[in-house]
This record gives structure tokens, sequence and C-alpha cells, in this order.
């Protein structure tokens, strides 16, 4: 969805685009995992943990938020003796960054 | 890093950052290149060899011996890989894809070509040239794509040449195609990985 605003500068008009934003991608953790997902398509939580450099009690709740939101897939299984979580991008995940990357674009390079 | 409402300059910055952070090269050891070039090498000389005291047909058994020895090696080593791997890409998934594609395609060539009574190796050369020249372009790796196009000239030469002569003809490209990469492979990524 577009927006349009209009704004003044040294007395010239100038009409921008804005696309809005992602409201769950303007949190900086969780737009970090995506970040992580969308570069890697598969990563543990360990590895997720050890790049964000965020503590597991914060990192479960943000990937949790993606989780609900279709972003990714998360499997629990054992690697070894040990329980491993890997996360994975969906493709509404995808989708939704790719947007959010334009919007962001949109706002930093507004269209004239 | 719990901030909420980044600034649009922010969240450019947190992408850039990570993505940055997740690119990593592609983490090809060689460890297959040489295992499997080793095996066939070994194989096609001991046959080269017995061939010239005299042996048959039954020669080709010495083929038989190399999975078995390889297949149980190369599944512990992919085991062990991917219990130390934490990120998987999209080239992790396309590379090994591609060799699964390959053991399916060399599984019908070999019994297709004997039903039909001709030599398999110049098909086979054909075929591991294929999946070595995409593995090049894959891991960015030329001396792969090099070995690929050894592996095609070879098959071309194996016209000329008769079943004893050929066996030296393969170890020599498997050598070039296989080994020597899978030296260099194995130099770079231990150069990367600081081991």
């Amino acid at each position: 969805m577009w927006c349009r605003v209009s704004c003044c500068a040294s007395g010239s008009k100038l009409k921008a685009v804005f696309k809005p934003l992602d409201p769950l991608l303007t949190s900086e953790l969780r737009l970090a995992v995506m970040s992580l997902l969308i570069a890697a398509e598969q990563a543990e939580f360990v590895y997720l943990k050890e790049r964000t450099g965020a503590t597991s009690g914060n990192l479960s709740v943000q990937v949790q938020k993606l989780k609900s939101a279709g972003y990714i897939s998360v499997k629990k299984s054992f690697k070894g003796n040990y329980p491993q979580t890997t996360c994975k991008v969906t493709t509404a995940g995808v989708d939704a960054f790719e947007k959010h990357v334009e919007a962001l674009e949109s706002y930093i390079k507004p269209r004239s | 890093m719990d901030r909420e409402n980044l600034t649009q300059e922010e969240s450019m910055e947190v992408i850039r950052q990570m993505i940055s952070m997740s690119r990593r090269k592609f983490g090809e050891s060689g460890f297959h290149f040489l295992l499997w070039g080793i095996l066939v090498i070994a194989a096609a000389l001991v046959q080269y060899f017995l061939i010239m005291q005299g042996f048959g047909p039954e020669s080709n058994w010495v083929w038989v011996a190399m999975p078995i020895i390889g297949v149980p090696i190369a599944v512990v080593y992919e085991m062990r890989r991917q219990r130390r791997e934490q990120v998987k890409t999209k080239f992790d998934n396309i590379y090994a894809t591609l060799w699964q594609g390959f053991g399916i395609a060399l599984l019908l060539i070999i019994p297709v070509s004997l039903l039909m009574r001709v030599n398999p190796i110049p098909f086979l050369l054909i075929l591991i040239g294929l999946a070595t020249f995409v593995s090049g372009a894959i891991v960015r790796f030329v001396p792969l794509k090099v070995g690929a196009v050894v592996f095609w000239i070879t098959a071309v030469l194996s016209l000329w040449l008769k079943d004893a002569d050929l066996l030296l003809a393969y170890s020599a490209a498997v050598f070039l195609g296989y080994v020597v990469p899978g030296l260099m492979l194995r130099k770079r990524f231990k150069a990367e990985s600081g081991v």
C-alpha cells in the first residue's frame, strides 16, 4: 500500500511517496534475526544468539513473534544428546522482508 | 540489541551488518574430491595391473570394492560435518542435491552401459565433468572447472584408447580433475578456517 506525503523544502513543494514499514521488523533484534535468516536460509538458535549477542530469553520471545507472524518456521530436534532449535525463513517471511526493505529505501531515497 | 522503533537508517545498518556477518566462504574442504579421487585411481590402477597379469573381465570386480570402502567413510564424514554446522545456505542445498543427482545418474549409467555392451567409462567421465563443472561454479573455484574440462577431453580421447590404456587415462584425469583441485580446496579451507 502506498501513501503520498507532501513536504516543503526551501519554499518548493516536494512530493514524496513512502511505503508503510512492517511494524514487526522495526525491532532491532527481530530485524537482525530476519536478516541473518535471509542470508543463510536456515540457522540454529545458537548461531542466531552468537551473531546477535542477544540473551536466550529475549531471542526466544522475538523468534516466537516471527514464528506467529508466519515469517519463520521453527523446528526442534536433537543433535546427539542435545536439543537443537533450527529456524528457517518462510516464503511469507522473504516477501515481508523484501517489502520492508523497499519501504526503508523509499524513506531514505524518497521518489519525487 | 533490543531497540524498538529503529529509524530507517538504523534499520538499514542492522541489515547490512547482519548480512555481512553471515557472509561466509563456501566451506568446501575438498574431502570428497580427495576420497573419491584416491579410490578411483587405486581401483583403476589395480585393474590395470590385473589386466597386465592376464586377468579378463573378472578384474572389473575391483570397482565393487570402491563404494564398499568409500560410502561408509563419506557417510561418517558428512554426519560429523553436519553436526558441526550451525547454518545452512541455499548453496549447501544446491550442492548436496547436485551430488545426490550425480550418484543416482552414476548408478543408472553403469548397468545401462553394461547391458548395452558398451564401456561405461567415457559416459562416466562426461557425467563427472558436468558435476565437477557445476561444483566449481557453486564453490567459486576455477581449478574444479579446469578439472571438469580435463574429464571431458579424456572422454573424447577414450574413443581412441584400448581398455587397459583407458584405465591409465582415467587415473590421470581423476588425478588432475579431483585430487589436484581437492588438495587446493583443502589448502583454501584450512587457510579460511584458520586450522
